[in-house]
């Protein structure tokens, strides 16, 4: 967790824990909000510097989600991030569900330094798709942001 | 992870099981800078440029939709209106030899169609744009992917009745010329008012003269995802809730839309322009605006409460569409071409949808009476009167209205026709048989509206 966050998170949780339930909960992340603005102006050059860095590291990764939809069986995690490791896609996340009978693996990948293209690990997946009987969809990160969050 | 499963797996639904796509993306190309002397190197000029810009749409269009898993139906093109292009009066064969350039480049760089075989004649009709005018039918005839609009009025003009009469004979015309194919050459042929400068959607597209050399405008689609969200919805949720649903997908849909259109438009190098917020049917199952109107409550699209349902559809749309992206334009609203959607197709063929409740309906939404197969006997005039009145709702209500019909030689009411793809299949249905004949051929202009006094 990088320091801009852990800050956040600490001074988040101590107002939690001291105000708690006896303040509206807008009000208190109203207050998180400004404390938290009033550090990231106060930090030192030094990490001033380093938050930056962090911040463009961060804007220089590219986010994908490969959906894995389909009846449960062995060895399909296995499948999936082997084409994964051999493409230099890092997994960034992962989760896994059973939707309505299904089996849903949703992974978070990092697509910046990969080596193919995104249509080319589609490729690469509908493959394992095909032998596993299942649905395999990758989807750049920008669809699910410019669709679900304002 | 940023994202909700739920948010992943619904987007995903969208996309793969409900139709939800990108309908077209459509470059307009101004053309004034082609304009010569000589139509036919005017014609190759044009083709110059089409290919300047357009020769990676499909490419580029193909890659950004497969990054998002986003289909992308329709790559086009359309025009600055060719009639103002080519200037002064031609030759029928000028005409012709010029379209046909213009038709094989399309087929070149692989869009299936191209717009703009326009003229705006909302006032008046001037000896090139007669010439012009006499030239449609003949190159929808000859070509594969031209579409031709004409505007006969707007809200600023009124209504140019001598240009409604010459197009009630041109529609008549084109069915003729492409009698052998189902009167195919009127399925490219679209009347308007107040027809809009940046629509993306054909066959009505074309590049307005006050646009800029090169933009982008994106068409989106989506009444299968409407219809699943309103189906699931129960019986006795009230309208709140009915339109609150509409206005959430609506502002997915165009968010998608208008991601995947900026990234098209950035890679090709142009502006982006804007984005089409309409429900645009296809012959598929499950993608239909009627059974979005029947999910609401009506047990047969074009029975009483109709023109109520589609109002409601098409402001939710409007206003959930509005708020996800600041340029919206074109049409956008609901389209009910008959013919391009399965269960309003079968509404019509059953009898339950009339094409005077067609007419009603075009009064609340985009764009007007659509597709719609009729009588090879219906006359020249009594088509003129059809879409005077059908114009006529578009200039005093401010908005755009278009007649898009086929009047099919040979077919009675009852008949049915198939023009493949998403141009879908129709039967015949009747309309009035009592003439306006003497009405239509009075010849001038109908005043404009005293809405149109604004200033």
């Amino acid at each position: 967790m990088d320091i801009k966050a852990r800050i956040e998170n600490s001074v988040k949780q101590i107002l939690n824990e001291e105000l708690g339930d006896s303040i509206h909960p807008d009000k208190l992340s109203s207050i998180s909000d400004k404390i938290n603005e009033r550090l990231s102006t106060s930090v030192n050059p030094d990490e001033l510097v380093l938050l930056r860095m962090i911040s463009e590291e961060k804007t220089d990764k590219e986010m994908a989600v490969v959906s894995v939809i389909g009846q449960d069986s062995v060895g399909i995690v296995a499948e999936v991030t082997k084409v994964l490791a051999e493409s230099s896609a890092n997994i960034e996340g992962m989760n896994q569900a059973i939707v309505s009978g299904y089996f849903a693996l949703i992974l978070t990948i990092d697509v910046s330094s990969m080596k193919i293209t995104i249509d080319k690990l589609q490729e690469l997946m509908n493959t394992v798709a095909e032998k596993k009987n299942l649905k395999i969809y990758i989807q750049h990160e920008n669809i699910f942001r410019s669709m679900n969050r304002i | 992870m940023n994202y909700e499963v739920s948010e992943i797996l619904e987007t995903i639904k969208m996309n793969s099981l409900e139709n939800l796509d990108v309908r077209t993306v459509t470059l307009g190309l101004s053309l004034f800078d082609c304009i010569t002397e000589s139509s036919k190197q005017t014609a190759e000029n044009i083709r110059a440029k089409m290919l300047k810009y357009g020769s990676n749409i499909v490419k580029t269009a193909d890659r950004i939709g497969g990054r998002y898993g986003v289909k992308i139906v329709n790559k086009r093109i359309s025009l600055t209106p060719l009639s103002l292009v080519f200037g002064k009066p031609r030759s029928l064969e000028e005409y012709i030899e010029a379209a046909k350039i213009i038709d094989n480049t399309g087929k070149e760089i692989g869009i299936d169609f191209i717009g703009g075989y326009s003229a705006l004649v909302h006032k008046g009709i001037t000896d090139s744009e007669s010439a012009f005018l006499d030239s449609i039918s003949y190159v929808l005839s000859g070509t594969d992917r031209i579409c031709s609009s004409v505007n006969v009025a707007t809200t600023k003009s009124g209504i140019n009745m001598d240009a409604v009469l010459r197009m009630g004979k041109i529609v008549k015309h084109a069915a003729e010329l492409t009698a052998d194919r189902q009167a195919i050459g009127c399925a490219k042929l679209v009347v308007f008012a107040n027809i809009p400068e940046d629509n993306p959607f054909m066959a009505g597209a074309l590049h307005g003269p006050g646009e800029g050399d090169c933009t982008l405008n994106v068409g989106v689609s989506g009444p299968g995802v409407v219809f699943r969200a309103v189906k699931s919805l129960p019986e006795d949720a009230d309208f709140e809730v009915i339109s609150e649903t509409i206005k959430k997908i609506a502002f997915k849909i165009t968010r998608m839309g208008e991601l995947v259109g900026k990234e098209v438009a950035k890679e090709l190098g142009v502006s982006f322009g804007i984005l089409d917020l309409s429900l645009a049917p296809t012959p598929a199952i499950g993608d239909s605006v009627a059974d979005i109107l029947e999910a609401m409550g009506l047990e047969t699209c074009g029975t009483h409460g109709t023109t109520a349902a589609l109002a409601l559809l098409n402001d939710a749309v409007k206003k959930g569409g509005a708020f996800a992206s600041s340029y919206v334009g074109g049409l956008s609203g609901a389209f009910i071409p008959v013919s391009e959607d399965a269960t309003m197709e079968k509404r019509a063929a059953d009898g339950h949808l009339t094409f005077d409740k067609l007419e009603a309906m075009t009064a609340v939404c985009s764009v007007g009476l659509d597709m719609i197969a009729i009588p090879g006997d219906t006359t020249a005039e009594t088509i003129a009167a059809i879409i005077a009145d059908e114009i006529s709702i578009g200039v005093i209500n401010s908005k755009t209205t278009a007649v898009r019909l086929l009047p099919v030689p040979g077919a009675v009411p009852g008949d049915e026709i198939s023009l493949g793809g998403l141009l879908g299949k129709a039967r015949i249905i009747p309309v009035h048989k009592q003439s306006a004949e003497i009405f239509v051929k009075r010849g001038g202009r109908i005043p404009a509206p005293i809405q149109s006094l604004k200033n």
